[in-house]
């Protein structure tokens, strides 16, 4: 008899659609038929309806249903805040069927799962946020919203809903509820949300399947709306930062053009002065008066060709079309060379110029001509500054590992709160400084670059009362970056790739310890893998290697798109004493596949871990996560080889993430990212969003990075100064990797894991569902890592005491969805404080028990390797 | 005897020397100075006829020396000639503000300041 009923109101429609006096005709009919039949529903279901404060009639739903539905949009149109909007919809939608409960979800992004945004219930009850849980967990969720997906509008009887309907339908109204209605909002087939009724009687009064669909239109409306709205924002977001890039730009600019300007003009005005007072007195000058004469001009053109030899070189540098060619250098052959160079045209003996080399050579892979401008540049600069008679005093050492150039003046050293700027371009320490020692404030920027560029360091510090000393450490490396054999020009693309793969490499054998690592990825014309870039491999072996793919562990790996984490290659069956073992120093190797969303485009490998133990599975997340993360920076960087354009940014936050490990015990994210990923796995999250979360865990707390490191690691409460420079982590982590390539979603778990769920949190005070689920996770599991490890002013907590702390945050700071599965997930996975194990906080907290302070994250981890 | 008494203000000695030697070839007394305080001081002691300043020198620059030499009674009247490396509308409009009667731009003909000087030194008089 009620699907009868629902059949009627389809019929009704199709009137609509075929004219209108028709549909007044049978609406008008309808309604009379339906007041009557309700009235007598009412009395035979007399149990909840007549009773119940929620079951009142529905008001006539026509002319009034017109002006809701008026002002529903017109509310849209004015922009007002969805949550009101959705509050509006469901009062109106429970108004007009007379419904128990109204509820409205809709999908959180693109294919994401059902939120309650707002309801309406009888009565004046208040819905609270659990009454939204429990519509989620109901078995409502897939009967209903299942269907709903199909058809318009979607009507349950009480005989579907039987005995089970205290499942089906949440407290408090379980009872009552005779019937349930469901109308989509759909946009091109896709479900983004739903209006779900919950009736007192067994059909819907008149119209109100047209009320409903109708108001489930409204719902997709307020959502395109908002989504829109989002995507403004986030591309007004970029052109902000555009602006001010452009506007810092344009600083630089114009400072440039001046000072190069002056720099230019003084030694032509010299030439130009010189030459034509010579021309004029040719007959008459003295023979020694002429040749000071022409010795002026010639070492005011040498000054005019440094600096344009300078200005070239800056402008390749920036806009990356320096060309290198790396080869043996010997440094100190260069340096003397350079000294030789620079002491004949000083003139000699106003400067005395010491230098202090090891016996044996040193020799590292680099640009000769680079090197010779590097030095040039270092020691020209401290002789300008040495006073007369002072010595500038340069030293060559080899360290381990790095080759270290010191050049240290004599004369009254850089102001402290210069040092670190005097590296940026067209910084001179006092403006006047120009005039009293010359430059354009590039010798110094280039430096950087050249020594950048080589992936070394460069610093100055002042020595006490005897001026300052530049240090530059240039790595010696045992990085090979396979050359590409058509490439036949050398230039800066192909320079770039190698520069990103050797930091790529670098940070693998960096998080894991492992002494070997490499990058593998799949050559396409010939279908096997090469290997890109490696750190510990001979250079021979990484040239000629190659794998078929299903070959070998790589091969194997690439195939299977699966990570192979082999504890003992002695023991591990499928991979066998056979598979060249020669490769692996030690016995624990892991191969990952590099993955870029559906496509596998190599393989990384570590093996040989510095401790020579075997790699954990903490490691293995790690790896996988690389797999991702690198695969999207190989990606980014095939798209800049196209075209070459600006890749400081990419630099500098490729540089970045080598610091993250300065901050965090590698292992300690990866335990909270299997208890991230156990409550993202419990919410039912899809295998791109729990990809996106691993990535995420690993990732979130990068803006730290550029918080001092006296707040970071602070005892004491912190100031509200300091606390509000803490609060911008979140927002500078998103700009330090917004270059990076990375999935948008990993962006918003970056700028968003410090959101409170009720709005209070920052930066940019979100609520509920505007927060993204894989934020709303990690903001729970950060703070209960920041729970049971030290906190700035407050010992740590136990397990218990910690779980307690974050229930008790449910549905203010967390999302009560969250904080349950969390719960769930820490009694699944035994988190407890005798599990050390897992947790690598409790560790940590035993250790600062013992000690008293919170000791670096190096200590812990080797505590945490002395217990495994 | 001379006919007259310049003094020429630049940080860069290679441009004083060769001033020093062209206008001192013509006949004129030239004095040096290598910065703004020592060249409001020189101006004071030594009364020169006409003052060839610099702008771009460390410390007191070009536009701040010739303010002062303008405002000080016994130096206010000696005509100041600008010298420099800034060719910009604005930096001219500068140096006329603060009083000074030309404006050379580097690099310059060693002859065409020479034919200033004598313009300038036979107007005044």
């Amino acid at each position: 008899m009620l699907r009868a009923g629902v059949e009627t109101i389809f019929t009704g429609e199709a009137a609509a659609v075929a004219g209108l006096s028709l549909l007044a005709l049978s609406a008008l009919v309808w309604l009379c038929l339906r007041r009557a039949a309700g009235r007598g529903w009412g009395r035979r279901g007399g149990r909840q309806a007549g009773s119940s404060p929620g079951c009142e009639d529905a008001a006539a739903p026509g002319p009034r249903h017109g002006r809701r539905a008026y002002e529903i949009s017109r509310a849209i149109v004015a922009g007002r805040k969805s949550s009101a909007i959705f509050r509006n919809i469901a009062q109106a939608a429970r108004e007009e069927t007379g419904a128990q409960f109204v509820a409205i979800m809709t999908a959180a992004g693109e294919g994401g799962r059902l939120e309650v945004r707002a309801c309406a219930a009888a009565g004046n009850a208040e819905p609270t946020p659990a009454f939204g849980e429990a519509l989620m967990q109901s078995s409502l969720e897939e009967r209903c919203i299942g269907r709903a997906r199909e058809q318009e509008v979607f009507l349950f009887d009480p005989a579907e809903l039987g005995a089970d309907r205290g499942a089906f339908v949440p407290e408090p109204f379980a009872g009552r509820t005779v019937a349930v209605a469901a109308a989509p909002a759909r946009e091109g087939g896709i479900l983004k949300g739903v209006v779900i009724a919950g009736l007192c009687g067994e059909r819907l009064p008149a119209r109100g399947a047209e009320a409903l669909s109708e108001y489930a239109h409204s719902v997709l409306l307020v959502s395109e709306r908002d989504a829109a709205a989002q995507r403004v924002q986030a591309r007004e977001r970029e052109l902000a930062v555009c602006r001010e890039e452009l506007q810092s730009v344009n600083r630089l600019k114009s400072n440039f053009l001046s000072v190069v300007s002056h720099e230019l003009r003084t030694p032509l005005t010299s030439v130009k002065a010189y030459a034509e007072t010579l021309l004029d007195n040719v007959a008459t000058i003295e023979r020694d008066t002429a040749r000071d004469f022409v010795r002026v001009m010639v070492e005011e053109n040498d000054r005019v060709i440094r600096l344009v030899d300078n200005m070239l070189s800056f402008a390749c540098m920036e806009n990356g079309h320096l060309k290198v060619e790396k080869g043996a250098c010997d440094l100190g052959a260069l340096i003397m060379d350079v000294i030789d160079g620079l002491e004949r045209r000083l003139a000699a003996g106003v400067v005395n110029i010491e230098t202090r080399m090891p016996r044996a050579r040193v020799v590292i892979e680099a640009d000769r001509e680079l090197m010779r401008q590097l030095l040039q540049n270092l020691i020209s600069n401290a002789i300008k500054f040495t006073p007369e008679n002072g010595s500038v005093t340069v030293i060559l050492e080899q360290e381990a590992s790095a080759a270290r150039i010191v050049v240290q003046d004599n004369g009254k050293g850089i102001p402290e709160e210069q040092l670190e700027k005097i590296f940026e371009r067209f910084h001179q320490v006092d403006a006047s400084d120009s005039r009293e020692h010359g430059g354009s404030g590039l010798g110094l920027a280039i430096c950087r670059n050249i020594v950048e560029w080589h992936d070394g360091h460069i610093w100055v510090e002042n020595v006490k009362e005897a001026g300052a000393r530049f240090v530059v450490m240039l790595p010696m490396k045992d990085i090979v970056v396979r050359q590409a054999a058509t490439t036949g020009s050398i230039g800066s693309i192909r320079f770039e790739r190698e520069r990103y793969l050797t930091l790529l490499v670098e940070m693998l054998s960096e998080f894991l310890q492992a002494r070997k690592a490499s990058i593998m990825l799949l050559d396409p014309q010939q279908r096997v893998l090469r290997i890109a870039a490696a750190k510990g491999l001979d250079p021979e072996f990484v040239q000629n290697t190659r794998v078929e793919i299903g070959e070998r562990i790589a091969g194997r790996v690439f195939l299977e798109e699966a990570t192979l984490h082999v504890f003992d290659i002695e023991r591990h069956s499928a991979v066998g004493r056979s598979n060249n073992t020669a490769y692996y120093g030690t016995k624990s190797f892991i191969s990952a596949p590099l993955r870029d969303g559906d496509e596998v485009i190599g393989v990384l490998n570590v093996s040989d871990h510095v401790e020579n133990r075997e790699f954990t599975d903490a490691d293995g997340e790690i790896l996988e996560a690389f797999g991702v993360m690198i695969a999207g920076m190989i990606k980014k960087l095939e798209a800049f080889e196209k075209v070459t354009g600006n890749f400081e940014k990419l630099k500098t936050a490729m540089k970045s993430i080598l610091h993250i490990r300065e901050m965090w015990g590698s292992r300690n994210v990866v335990n909270l990212t299997i208890i991230a990923l156990a409550v993202g796995r419990r919410l039912s999250l899809d295998e791109k969003s729990l990809a996106a979360l691993r990535l995420g865990m690993n990732l979130y707390d990068l803006g730290m990075m550029r918080v001092p490191r006296s707040i970071r690691i602070k005892k004491e409460e912190l100031s509200e100064r300091e606390r509000e420079t803490l609060r911008e982590h979140p927002a500078l982590g998103y700009l330090l990797a917004s270059p990076m390539g990375l999935d948008e979603r990993v962006m918003r778990m970056i700028r968003s894991h410090h959101e409170s769920y009720d709005g209070g949190g920052y930066p940019e005070g979100l609520a509920r569902d505007e927060i993204p689920i894989e934020a709303r996770i990690i903001n729970v599991v950060d703070s209960f890592r920041a729970l049971i490890t030290s906190g700035p002013y407050r010992r740590c907590f136990t397990i218990d005491e910690a779980q307690s702390e974050i229930i008790r945050g449910s549905g203010k700071k967390f999302d009560p969805r969250v904080v349950g599965a969390f719960v769930k997930v820490l009694h699944e996975l035994e988190v407890r404080d005798d599990n050390c194990e897992l947790v690598l906080g409790a560790v940590e907290r035993e250790l600062n028990d013992k000690r008293g302070t919170g000791e670096d994250e190096a200590e812990l981890v080797c505590a945490k390797e002395g217990q495994a | 005897m001379k006919k007259g008494k310049i003094l020429v203000v630049d940080d860069e000695v290679n441009i004083t020397q060769i001033l020093e030697f062209s206008i001192g070839a013509e006949g004129y007394e030239v004095i040096t100075a290598m910065n703004g305080e020592e060249a409001i001081e020189k101006a004071r002691r030594e009364q020169p006829d006409l003052i060839i300043l610099d702008i771009m020198m460390p410390h007191v620059d070009g536009y701040e020396a010739c303010r002062i030499l303008k405002t000080n009674p016994m130096t206010k009247a000696i005509p100041v000639v600008l010298l420099t490396a800034k060719g910009r509308d604005i930096d001219k409009r500068l140096g006329h503000e603060v009083g000074a009667v030309d404006y050379i731009v580097k690099p310059f003909s060693p002859n065409k300041l020479i034919e200033r000087i004598h313009e300038l030194l036979v107007g005044s008089k």
